[in-house]
């Protein structure tokens, strides 16, 4: 189940590994060659979605924050080890919200991440409508914990 | 320095950060449009980043106006009061 | 101070999304603290099977974003003279730079935004600031930048009805965004 060094068009739906809003996201494509990673993955924007009736009632829009909890979820589909922690987004150097996504629509994130000499992930993404509209753009870095279980 | 008026390299570090570019990238006569992909919000976050950090104000509606690091430099020095 | 009740007043998101909990210091169009509740009973945790480890419970951090957010959004909303006409905007969340996370927030925390108005330029308001959980400050914000985009305002009678909303008019809007 892990994509390893596998790639290829598939599209599986991967469970969110933490606490999230967003009840996963569907992995259509991931490559992973060394310290290189690149993935779509995909987020319907459904009228029925609990976290959507908050957001907006009866204008239920994609909260941007939503695109960066996408990226996160594929970061862990993408790079989690088999039974450890994924890794954690550490700082969104800059995120730019450009177009809104309504019910009915559907994001597609394009994701190329590098692997940091010193640990972690650097990883860009661009989002865009079902319409081809670009609607996001992110650049993130990500840390690899380490340490071992719960500080909770 | 007593001068607080921010100098040509410095205001293009700071839109360099803006625009996503290296300094180095960011040519004076450069436009931020067709060159470098800029939006209007990046002209937005261009003026509010030299409110913040010089206390230079420069009015919105010379945003149009302001599509090189020449034209911004040229309003700064326009906007600078005789500050020492 | 001003309660949730005052929050809920003066924002649009509505239960799961309304991020904000109490107001505890407002300095209108300047600084605000607020606070919220980390419970485990929100829905981001639902669907965690039993036995999960803890860390799996770090609240979201794209939710903390959110919650910092709608803080900025109450600042913003403070400072201005309510408009007349009642054609109110959507505070919409446009862009962020350097977002750093420096710890994580579980059930039973409360995080507490200490958010900063940098300026407003041309409808878009620019804040930054830090997000604490007691002594511990776990987020920093260099910059947030929200936009106010007209639409009509959700009314708590239409709240959870199928009725639509002009949508045309936020679309317009939304393609003007359009990056080219």
């Amino acid at each position: 189940m892990s994509p390893g060094t596998e790639s290829g068009m598939r599209s599986e739906h991967q469970l969110p590994a933490t606490a999230s809003p967003l009840a996963g996201i569907e992995v259509a494509d991931c490559h992973r060659e060394g310290a290189d990673l690149t993935m779509t993955v995909r987020v319907a924007v459904s009228g029925d979605d609990p976290h959507l009736r908050g957001h907006f009632p009866g204008l239920p829009i994609l909260p941007g924050v939503f695109v960066v909890e996408a990226l996160c979820q594929a970061v862990a589909a993408g790079l989690a080890p088999a039974a450890g922690r994924p890794p954690e987004l550490a700082a969104v150097r800059s995120v730019r919200l450009l177009a809104p996504l309504l019910a009915g629509d559907e994001l597609t994130l394009a994701i190329a991440g590098s692997a940091r000499p010193g640990g972690g992930w650097t990883v860009t993404a661009t989002g865009f409508r079902a319409d081809g509209t670009t609607a996001a753009r992110v650049r993130a870095d990500f840390d690899c914990d380490a340490a071992g279980p719960a500080d909770a | 320095m007593t001068s607080s008026q921010p100098q040509l390299e410095e205001l293009r570090e700071l839109v360099a950060e803006v625009l996503e570019l290296e300094p180095e990238e960011l040519t004076d006569t450069g436009d931020f449009v067709a060159d470098y992909e800029a939006d209007s919000l990046r002209a937005i976050e261009i003026l509010a980043r030299i409110d913040k950090q010089y206390q230079v104000e420069i009015p919105q509606a010379e945003l149009p106006e302001l599509r090189s690091l020449q034209a911004v430099h040229a309003a700064v020095v326009r906007h600078t009061s005789g500050q020492a | 101070m001003r309660e949730h009740v005052d929050v809920r007043a003066a924002l649009p998101q509505r239960y799961p999304l309304l991020l904000v909990d109490r107001v505890l210091e407002l300095d209108p169009g300047r600084s605000i603290r607020t606070v919220k509740a980390v419970s485990g009973t929100e829905p981001c945790y639902r669907h965690l099977p039993d036995g999960a480890e803890g860390w799996r419970y770090a609240y979201p951090r794209s939710l903390l974003m959110e919650s910092f957010g709608q803080s900025a959004a109450l600042l913003w909303l403070a400072g201005r003279r309510p408009e007349p006409d009642g054609d109110d905007r959507l505070l919409m969340f446009v862009a962020a730079r350097d977002y750093r996370f420096e710890g994580s927030a579980y059930p039973g925390d409360v995080l507490r935004h200490q958010v900063r108005l940098d300026s407003v330029l041309a409808d878009t308001a620019f804040a930054s600031g830090e997000t604490w959980v007691g002594q511990r400050r776990i987020a920093t914000v260099a910059s947030l930048i929200a936009t106010r985009r007209p639409v009509a305002r959700p009314t708590p009678e239409l709240a959870g009805a199928t009725a639509g909303y002009p949508l045309s008019k936020f679309h317009q809007s939304g393609e003007d965004r359009d990056d080219v």
